[in-house]
């Protein structure tokens, strides 16, 4: 005898052979033992099966749990009587047994009983073999605790009989589908609440706000909510209604269903979608016979098209995951809508144990595909759910799926889905966002081109005309484009459409989990942390240094941006100006000078800085210089037109950099300090570092502790120009530096038995830069 | 090799699996009626258990084969079962009789030693304590010796053993009769139904069979998809139409070829398509027994040897000019064994540029073959 907890709570009971339960546990459905019903002990077991005894081979004592049965009335037996009761009476007024009058749901079996060690062996084993049974608790009990207690066919009261509704294993299987396939990423999970929905609340808007407006018809509706005049519901709504046909022998030719999908389609189409069906039969046939292969690229076309090819290819569930492993950038709509579509040919009874998820999820689910498929005043009610469909949440970093206060379905968030609450503010984010939509060549980006005014040379054989549509104007060039040479520089910016990327988010090819990843903000609570990777440089105080400040395919894009652009080599290396043109000869700036905001590739590198910790306020000026082989820098100090804080970011080599304090400190001393400055990072002067130490590359052949020959870095120098009508200025540098706390003041006065700032000022006049 | 769905395991399957895992069973059923994966299974149902059970087979590959099996069903399980122990007989008898006797002399291949009267009498009588093991399972028992059977039986209480006479590869093997007496058997249940290919392709094989059909009738439901004939013009088209197939349908994929330089040729070819997918070849002269893992989805390049006891989902034959027209029975056994080994899809891939009547008059009518 097995001791547990549930022994006293009440239970109904029958005996039966092991192949009807594993029947059971398939299709999520005991069916009954005879047209009348099925007979439960109550309390005990009984057997209404004598005389049916073709396999004798293992029978099983199945519990039921009274209170995961619909509250219906029954038939139940008392003192040599039937009476009608209600199913939730029985149990504890002494009735001996009585007849459910239909399908007993599998998942209110809380045990399986059975009479030996070997027995349960058995059972286990055979379950095992099987890719789709989930056995319950099987618990060994002695011989008479399974009395085989028979039933006398008396007649009873005839209570409503339950029948179960027609392409109810269809449905389940579509709807299990769909909730293990359910992109990761909130929206879809809202689509997939908005599915399941009695009343299919907002089911429309969250179908068309993710571009998959034939999911306003769930495989599992059966009231469809489709105006078939389009070429993606007609195919959507005509897969519908050939896949959940019952097939209780195996599945016909695939290239027969996309006929059968193919005639269902035109019966319901317009004449002006025949051809586009056509096509996409014509495609399906090719597909099937190996004359193509699938095209993912071209999916906007016709994503349910797609998605039926997808199973129509693999139709078997533990076939049709492999498309998802070995194609995991198929568009989420298209995996999700294809997987729906799968189950829904399949059913619940081939889904794979894993696809069925675990028991919460069973029994939600059991319900509701009854609930949906069962037509007008159906009996099916258990007692309602407070919500009428699962909700989900975010939490942390997984997005869960509740349902009355159970969770169904636990996933790890998407990096997609991070993305959907990015805050574009940050420019690192546009700055990552585009890179994700330049490598999967989403349309998001655009570039505005400004013509000066005036007029330019046309050269090419093409065309150009304007045209006027809707209120808007285009340029149109044809006949192979033109060229346009133009006596002024023109001006381009790149636009990024920040709605069009988080469509293309939740929609697009590319893997769920893309990267980059949008950074968080610096008030999220790990900006701590992304500060305290850069360390402070003891020897030099004020000095301080990050390593990977940017990634590796930053520092590519970085340096093909560089390139893009022109040179100024009037100097010994060759350098870039950006927001201030900088007069080496003045050793300032004037307004004159403004060259005009950061380009926006620039742009967010400024603000990463701050965003980092590492500069107080954001830098209006860059200077990118070009070191090669033995080219350096002689020892010099930043002009004090720009505020306290400079950044050098810097690319390609690690070279050293030398800093001497007061301008003459001897190497081996403490006044003396070499630093490696690594590719990809930054190092950050402020306080005496800025004012006190001079700072220089030297001119060497060699890479530091190698033979290599030095090749090339590339600096970026970020700093902030100090205007002269910008009051606040230095009070907004005296608190942010304290907040910096290697930072300092410039020193009024030169500290006792060093240099002043003056006299440093005046030393190194020639070399302020 | 895929576990089933409940209502995908057919009543002979079912009724052998409901043996009582205490007893002896012995089991007979012709290629494809699924003996090795039920022999899997059974030592599966026995490992659970915690009956210490070993799984014994005549070689090496289809020792792999069921370890491979075994790990899989476990990977997707994610149980705490014991792993299923599989051994070859040599080995399985070297290490026993080795830890009854350390001071015996006993050859590393114990299978090349005939008279084994003696020692299993010196087996029986030493016998102290149970021998460790609870249950042996034999699979292809066809291809072992009788005195085998006897040890087994005097060292193990239950035995059960699967068989087909009509498959005996070797000359010293046993017959049933003397596979039953000799481990003490119940009478065999015999299996009749082939369950490893649809219909469509066992019709194609068994055209190409003369003799007395091994199995009888196939329970695969139609999958639908009747054979075709590809006539391509070179190694890169045959790749190319493979890498296609691959890239829609998936699963395992076999191309089987008669010589080991087109199984090169083509396993370079097939790679180079599908630069992201396992493409391997297998020859019976490469040692790489250990490689071969046709359980995961991906394409195996093998020749004619090296086919015997695989399965794929597709099967693409290539060289039809040299198997067809077939000028003995033995002949038409291979092509009838090569066709078999796709279990959903079958193509059979001939030369574009010898397009010999003989082949043509030797191919199976067009509604059972589809022609290009």
């Amino acid at each position: 005898m097995v001791n547990d907890t549930t022994s006293d709570r009440p239970w109904f009971g029958l005996v039966t052979d092991y192949r009807r339960l594993f029947d059971a546990l398939e299709g999520g459905w005991l069916r009954p033992s005879a047209p009348g019903g099925q007979h439960l002990g109550v309390a005990r077991f009984i057997d209404d099966e004598s005389g049916k005894t073709e396999s004798e081979t293992l029978r099983v004592g199945i519990r039921i749990e009274p209170k995961k049965l619909p509250p219906i009335p029954v038939a139940a037996f008392l003192n040599g009587r039937w009476g009608s009761v209600p199913v939730g009476k029985v149990s504890g007024f002494g009735y001996s047994h009585l007849r459910w009058p239909g399908a007993l749901p599998a998942f209110a079996f809380s045990r399986i009983v059975v009479r030996s060690d070997e027995e349960r062996d058995r059972l286990l084993g055979l379950a095992e073999a099987t890719s789709n049974l989930v056995v319950p608790q099987v618990a060994v009990e002695s011989n008479a605790a399974i009395r085989r207690e028979a039933v006398r066919a008396e007649s009873s009261p005839t209570p409503p009989a339950l029948e179960l509704p027609r392409h109810l294993d269809a449905h389940h299987g579509a709807m299990s589908m769909a909730v293990y396939y359910v992109p990761r990423m909130e929206p879809w999970l809202r689509l997939l609440e908005a599915s399941l929905d009695p009343q299919f609340k907002d089911l429309s808007q969250r179908a068309d706000d993710l571009d998959a407006g034939w999911w306003k018809a769930p495989p599992w509706a059966q009231s469809p909510g489709l105006a078939p005049d389009t070429l993606n519901d007609l195919l959507w709504r005509a897969a519908a209604e050939v896949f959940r046909q019952d097939r209780t022998k195996e599945r016909p030719d695939p290239r027969s269903l996309a006929g059968d999908i193919h005639t269902r389609a035109r019966r319901m189409s317009t004449p002006d979608v025949n051809d586009q069906l056509q096509g996409w039969l014509t495609e399906t046939e090719r597909i099937l016979s190996t004359e193509q292969e699938v095209l993912v690229s071209k999916w906007r076309r016709n994503p349910v098209g797609l998605a039926i090819q997808l199973v129509l290819t693999r139709p078997d569930p533990w076939r049709f995951s492999t498309w998802l492993s070995d194609r995991p950038d198929l568009p989420p709509g298209v995996a999700w809508s294809a997987a729906a579509l799968c189950g829904l040919l399949s059913g619940y009874r081939r889904l794979e144990a894993r696809l069925r998820g675990p028991e919460w999820r069973r029994e939600a689910l059991a319900i509701h595909a009854v609930r949906c498929s069962a037509s007008g005043d159906d009996l099916w009610r258990w007692p309602s759910p407070s919500e009428p469909a699962p909700h989900p949440e975010r939490n942390g970093n997984e997005l869960h799926l509740r349902w009355d206060g159970r969770c169904i379905l636990k996933r790890n968030r998407s990096a997609r889905d991070s993305w959907l609450d990015a805050d574009f503010r940050l420019s690192g984010n546009v700055m990552r966002a585009k890179e994700l939509a330049r490598r999967l060549r989403w349309s998001c980006l655009f570039w505005d081109l400004k013509l000066p005014e005036g007029r330019a040379r046309l050269r090419g054989r093409g065309e150009v005309n304007i045209v006027e549509r809707g209120g808007e104007r285009r340029i149109a060039v044809a006949d192979g484009g033109v060229t346009v040479r133009f006596d002024r520089e023109p001006s381009w910016t790149e636009v990024f459409d920040e709605r069009r990327f988080r469509r293309c988010i939740l929609t697009e090819t590319g893997l769920v989990d893309v990267r980059p990843t949008p950074v968080r903000s610096i008030e999220r609570s790990d900006a701590p942390k992304a500060r305290g990777r850069s360390e402070r440089v003891a020897a030099v105080p004020g000095l301080s240094y990050s390593r990977d400040f940017i990634s590796v395919a930053e520092e590519r894009e970085l340096l093909d941006r560089i390139e893009a652009h022109q040179w100024d080599g009037r100097m010994q290396r060759r350098v870039q100006h950006y927001g201030w043109r900088y007069d080496y000869k003045a050793r300032r700036v004037d307004e004159s000078q403004r060259l005009g905001p950061l380009p926006d590739w620039l742009d967010g590198l400024a603000s990463r800085l701050v965003d980092a910790g590492l500069m107080p306020r954001k830098p209006d000026q860059v200077i990118i210089n070009e070191y090669i082989a033995n080219q350096g820098i002689a020892k010099h100090i930043d002009a004090r037109t720009f505020e306290e804080h400079v950044a050098m970011l810097s690319l390609r080599e690690e070279w050293p950099m030398v800093f001497k304090k007061g301008g003459r400190g001897k190497k081996g001393t403490g006044d003396y300090h070499e630093h490696v400055l690594a590719p990809r990072s930054v190092a950050v002067l402020g306080g005496p570092a800025r004012w006190d130490w001079t700072h220089e590359i030297p001119k060497r052949k060699k890479l530091p502790g190698s033979k290599r020959d030095r090749g090339r870095r590339v600096s970026l120098t970020f700093r902030r120009v100090i205007r002269p009508g910008e009051a606040g200025a230095a009070v907004a540098e005296q608190r942010s530096s304290q907040d910096l706390s290697s930072a300092t003041r410039p020193p009024r006065r030169g500290l006792k038995g060093r240099p002043s700032r003056d006299h440093l000022r005046q030393r190194y006049a020639g070399k302020l830069i | 090799m895929r576990l089933p769905a409940w209502s995908e395991l057919h009543e002979e399957q079912r009724s052998v699996l409901e043996q009582p895992l205490d007893q002896g069973l012995f089991v007979v059923g012709p290629p494809g009626s699924g003996k090795t994966s039920l022999a899997l299974r059974r030592a599966q149902m026995c490992a659970r258990s915690r009956r210490s059970c070993c799984v014994v087979t005549f070689n090496r590959m289809l020792r792999r084969l069921l370890h491979l099996l075994d790990r899989q069903s476990r990977r997707d399980g994610s149980d705490t079962r014991p792993e299923v122990i599989v051994r070859t007989m040599d080995s399985f008898v070297g290490e026993d009789w080795r830890k009854r006797f350390p001071d015996d002399d006993l050859p590393d291949y114990p299978s090349r030693l005939h008279d084994w009267d003696a020692r299993l009498e010196r087996l029986a009588g030493s016998l102290t304590d149970e021998s460790g093991w609870s249950h042996i399972v034999v699979d292809e028992g066809q291809d072992l010796p009788v005195w085998f059977f006897r040890y087994a039986s005097i060292i193990c209480g239950a035995v059960t053993v699967f068989a087909d006479e009509e498959q005996a590869i070797r000359s010293d093997v046993s017959g049933l009769k003397e596979i039953k007496q000799a481990a003490g058997l119940p009478d065999p249940r015999i299996l009749t139904e082939n369950h490893r290919n649809t219909p469509e392709i066992a019709r194609v094989a068994e055209h190409f069979h003369d003799g007395r059909l091994p199995a009888a009738r196939v329970v695969r439901g139609s999958g639908g998809e009747v054979p075709r004939l590809l006539r391509l013009p070179d190694t890169r088209a045959v790749a190319a139409w493979v890498s296609r197939w691959f890239a829609n349908r998936g699963g395992t994929v076999g191309v089987i070829a008669e010589q080991n330089v087109a199984v090169e040729a083509l396993r370079n070819a097939i790679g180079e398509r599908l630069p992201s997918v396992t493409v391997k070849s297998y020859t019976h002269s490469s040692a790489n027994e250990g490689e071969i893992d046709v359980t995961k989805p991906g394409v195996t390049v093998l020749n004619v040897n090296s086919a015997k006891g695989q399965e794929f989902d597709a099967v693409f034959v290539t060289e039809l000019e040299r198997f067809l027209p077939c000028e003995s029975a033995q002949e038409r056994r291979r092509l009838y064994m090569m066709c078999t080994r796709g279990r959903s899809h079958l193509f059979l891939v001939q030369h574009q540029s010898h397009p010999l009547r003989e082949v043509d008059h030797a191919l199976p009518a067009p509604e059972m073959l589809r022609l290009p």
